[in-house]
């Protein structure tokens, strides 16, 4: 056998296994086992983590996010109808989960001035790493002004980089619609951030 | 030039990765709120499935032994009379809790009334007064007291029959114990039992009709009348009473 012929067996039966572990996980998770909920959160956490963080735009009020998602996940997954595979069913509970989340950090932002409670950079290049932090900064604010649809859309494609299938899958809706919540988003955020002096 | 909206996108990206301190209290903290969580249900499920298991035997029990009928008739007579008064007309609202009071007082108090000398003019009632000895004779001796009466449903033709007994007792027992126009009494008596000869106040009807019928001087229709109740088809109802009357009845006229 060549080499990509051995190369694509591996792929298969890695796959296969794969597939194989995340049904028995979803087996145990809605059977209710404590063991099969730390599994899943040791697989999954960074994911939710980093989409909580990325929508909410702060990292305090994130934990509480990522313990909601992973409490509701025994009962949750006994609905499921196994549509999607378990890393987006997660995924979309963290959306599901994340909207009351990020109206309480709007408020606070809009109540403490946003800025002010920015973490000191400690980048080896740290101009560099201010200016970013700025510019994710000046987005997330930018981002408070979207309509929640608008702002899950945009954090699922544009920052983190997903497909419209997956995206469609995670939030629930079909395709078109995650498109034309993606094209009012980057509009949106086109003229802001025109307004704000950022321009190509 | 970067599109500044992929530039923005990637410092959002690069800024959040999903990084975190507390990782492993978080960590504790859903495993703790999870096990919390599976405690709760197993408790609800110990706690619920024994009460719905007494309560869907205690039903059963009572279904099987006929008291759930008992207690249902209890519950309707207890709602019909509470939810009546507001539901009713205003004359009948005053005749309910008249002839209720009433009922009382002849339950316990009434007296038996000495044998009469007058003689008493005939009346329309005749023709009637042997039917309805005939139906007092064949009452079963385990008859219960007027107040627990037969099942009854609350319906609102029920209501109506309710308030009826109610109006054609209170009207007797107007005539016989406070205008004491015996005549009058006896009519209203034959009226009430002919109307609602199964009635909430029929015993008591039947033995105050017998006394009426002492009262005009009737003595055979009225040694006819307190039979049953001597005999005790009525239960302990006025029994030694009657008797007693009856005694005396058989004195004055053998």
């Amino acid at each position: 056998m060549t080499s990509a012929g051995l190369e694509l067996c591996r792929y298969v039966d890695a796959e296969h296994e794969r597939k194989n572990s995340e049904e028995d996980l979803r087996t145990r998770l809605a059977e209710g086992s404590l063991a099969a909920v730390g599994e899943a959160y040791d697989r999954y956490h960074t994911h939710v983590r980093a989409l909580g963080q990325r929508l909410i735009g702060e990292r305090e009020s994130v934990e509480d996010l990522v313990q909601e998602v992973f409490v509701a996940l025994p009962r949750a997954i006994r609905r499921d109808r196994r549509e999607a595979t378990l890393k987006t069913f997660i995924l979309s509970i963290a959306v599901n989960c994340s909207r009351h989340h990020v109206r309480s950090a709007v408020r606070r932002r809009t109540a403490l001035g946003r800025l002010a409670s920015m973490p000191p950079a400690d980048s080896t290049d740290p101009e560099r790493h201010v200016g970013q932090l700025e510019l994710a900064d000046l987005l997330v604010e930018l981002l408070d002004d979207l309509p929640h649809d608008q702002r899950v859309a945009f954090v699922l494609s544009d920052v983190e980089e997903r497909s419209s299938p997956e995206i469609a899958a995670i939030v629930g809706v079909p395709e078109a619609t995650v498109r034309t919540r993606l094209f009012h988003a980057r509009r949106k955020l086109r003229e802001a951030l025109e307004r704000k002096g950022v321009s190509p | 030039m970067t599109d500044p909206i992929t530039q923005a996108a990637r410092a959002l990206r690069e800024t959040y990765q999903g990084e975190s301190a507390s990782n492993a209290f978080t960590r504790t903290r859903v495993l703790a709120a999870v096990r919390k969580q599976r405690q709760r249900r197993t408790l609800r499920w110990a706690l619920g499935i024994p009460l719905a298991a007494t309560l869907f035997g205690s039903v059963a029990w009572a279904g099987t032994t006929g008291r759930l009928a008992v207690l249902a008739t209890r519950l309707v007579d207890t709602l019909s009379w509470r939810s009546t008064p507001s539901e009713s007309a205003p004359s009948s609202d005053q005749a309910k809790p008249k002839a209720r009071t009433r009922s009382r007082q002849v339950t316990g108090t009434t007296p038996a009334p000495a044998p009469s000398h007058s003689a008493p003019p005939e009346s329309t009632e005749q023709p009637l007064a042997p039917e309805l000895d005939a139906q007092a004779a064949r009452a079963p001796a385990s008859a219960s007291p007027p107040a627990e009466a037969p099942a009854r449903s609350s319906t609102p033709v029920d209501d109506a029959r309710t308030l009826r007994d109610l109006s054609l007792y209170g009207e007797a027992h107007d005539a016989h114990f406070v205008d004491r126009d015996p005549e009058r009494a006896l009519l209203a008596w034959n009226r009430y039992l002919r109307e609602m000869p199964k009635g909430r106040f029929a015993t008591e009807a039947r033995y105050n009709r017998a006394l009426t019928l002492v009262r005009l001087g009737r003595y055979q229709d009225a040694k006819q009348a307190l039979l049953p109740f001597a005999n005790g088809s009525f239960g302990t109802y006025h029994q030694k009473d009657a008797r007693a009357l009856l005694d005396s009845l058989e004195q004055r006229a053998p």
